[in-house]
């Protein structure tokens, strides 16, 4: 199967029944997954930062960085592309922390905040997720059948 | 012999960097030097020099005209920058391989130490300017120890990660349980062997540990912080994973809140992911 990378701080989107659209190594970044059962289309984001506040510069040049522009624009590309908003799927993983109790690397838990934020906001909910935790996962989507599947170490499963 | 006492004989065997690259990295480190000095000092090596111009002419820092020489490379791309590269290029033939014991992948050390140098720069110019230089240089060594135990001495990390999974202890400490020491500390001690300036060594030695530091500074916590987010962030992770502490100490000292953290990942991983994909780093 033809396989499409993302990589971080960007996104990617396939109507090709045969691709499948893969990110590697989200720690504290999140990956999210959109898909279309109707138009069978979909993309994914690999976010690296919560929120484009944090360097407005850098969001516009790359808004997949952050996970409320990239996020964003993902779902507005695949709307513009036909599909409906009721009929789209959001999974996401990573979002991952260190140990202990240091409050500034909370980047993953941040994260993970922000795309509930978003989510809310636009009256979108997440389907399946797998997030936080302490290793870093590889995520992939199939487009024919909107699969999730997640990597940790040689471990992978279906979201 | 105790494993820590073999671990620490066995670096006697390990092949040094380059002295150009060693002399640029000291250069960085010394706030009295100058952009001459360090020109001087790759210059001595011709293929050092080789890679800097082949680099300061990839598509990242070339501007309209090609650069031909170091004098030229320099007035392009600032002193600084030049000292960097030649800084991540001299690491590089070390530091590019598989590191087998960590489950890294060719190139991953690499990519993950010019993160972690440049997250520590760019978060110095903002919180401890004076440190920027010697905070790169050894944030950029700090993994250093991985390739000591994860390829030159082959140690089996299968018993340090069960230890860190059964006691929920950070990777260094489980390290430091199984082998006596942990990568910090062995890669302090190589970059001694080679002859680093205290400063880098110390920084390295602390980097997981800065609690243990008898005297920390900014140079010290700016390291903390580079490696820290470079593994937070997950990018070239090995089996080690996000196994470690930040120190909450060090945020406070450097006056680090969540939003300048970011604001700092913004830019360095950027320009981290944009000079690892240089083949002239990887190749």
């Amino acid at each position: 199967m033809p396989q499409l990378v993302v990589g971080i701080s960007d996104f990617k989107v396939s109507a090709q029944a045969e691709d499948v659209i893969v990110t590697y190594s989200l720690g504290s970044c999140l990956g999210v997954a959109v898909w279309d059962p109707v138009r069978r289309m979909g993309g994914l984001v690999h976010c690296l930062l919560p929120l484009a506040m944090a360097n407005p510069d850098k969001a516009r040049e790359k808004p997949a960085m952050f996970v409320n522009s990239g996020v964003s624009k993902l779902i507005r590309d695949l709307l513009g592309r036909g599909c409906k908003r009721e009929f789209l799927v959001i999974k996401a993983v990573g979002g991952a922390t260190m140990m202990g109790a240091d409050k500034v690397f909370q980047t993953g838990a941040r994260n993970i905040a922000s795309l509930s934020r978003l989510l809310e906001k636009n009256g979108l909910k997440l389907a399946a997720s797998e997030l936080g935790g302490s290793v870093p996962r590889t995520m992939s989507l199939t487009i024919a059948t909107g699969e999730v599947t997640v990597r940790s170490g040689s471990e992978g499963r279906a979201l | 012999m105790s494993r820590r006492a073999a671990i620490l004989a066995g670096l006697d065997n390990i092949p040094s960097l380059p002295t150009a690259a060693c002399r640029t990295m000291q250069l960085l480190s010394d706030p009295g030097s100058g952009a001459k000095d360090i020109a001087a000092a790759v210059r001595v090596d011709p293929g050092l020099t080789a890679d800097v111009l082949r680099l300061a002419n990839t598509a990242l820092f070339r501007g309209t005209n090609p650069v031909t020489s170091l004098k030229e490379a320099v007035v392009r791309l600032g002193i600084g920058r030049v000292a960097r590269l030649a800084a991540a290029l001299g690491l590089a033939p070390l530091a590019r391989r598989e590191i087998r014991g960590y489950g890294l992948p060719a190139g991953a050390l690499l990519m993950q130490s010019v993160t972690a140098g440049l997250i520590a720069e760019t978060l110095g110019r903002r919180l401890a300017p004076g440190a920027c230089g010697p905070a790169y240089t050894a944030a950029l060594l700090c993994l250093v120890g991985k390739i000591v135990l994860g390829t030159f001495l082959e140690i089996d990390a299968d018993p340090i990660l069960r230890l860190c999974q059964e006691s929920d202890l950070p990777f260094h400490l489980a390290e430091r349980e199984v082998l006596g020491i942990d990568h910090a500390e062995a890669g302090a001690e190589l970059l001694a062997r080679w002859g680093l300036p205290e400063t880098i060594v110390g920084a390295v030695r602390h980097s997981l540990s800065p609690e243990e530091a008898q005297s920390p500074g900014p140079v010290l916590d700016l390291v903390h912080c580079g490696r820290t987010a470079a593994t937070m962030i997950g990018l070239f992770c090995g089996l080690d994973g996000l196994r470690y502490a930040p120190s909450p100490a060090v945020s406070a000292r450097l006056g680090l809140t969540p939003l300048i953290l970011e604001a700092a990942l913004a830019e360095a991983v950027d320009e981290a992911l944009n000079l690892c994909e240089s083949p002239s780093l990887v190749r």
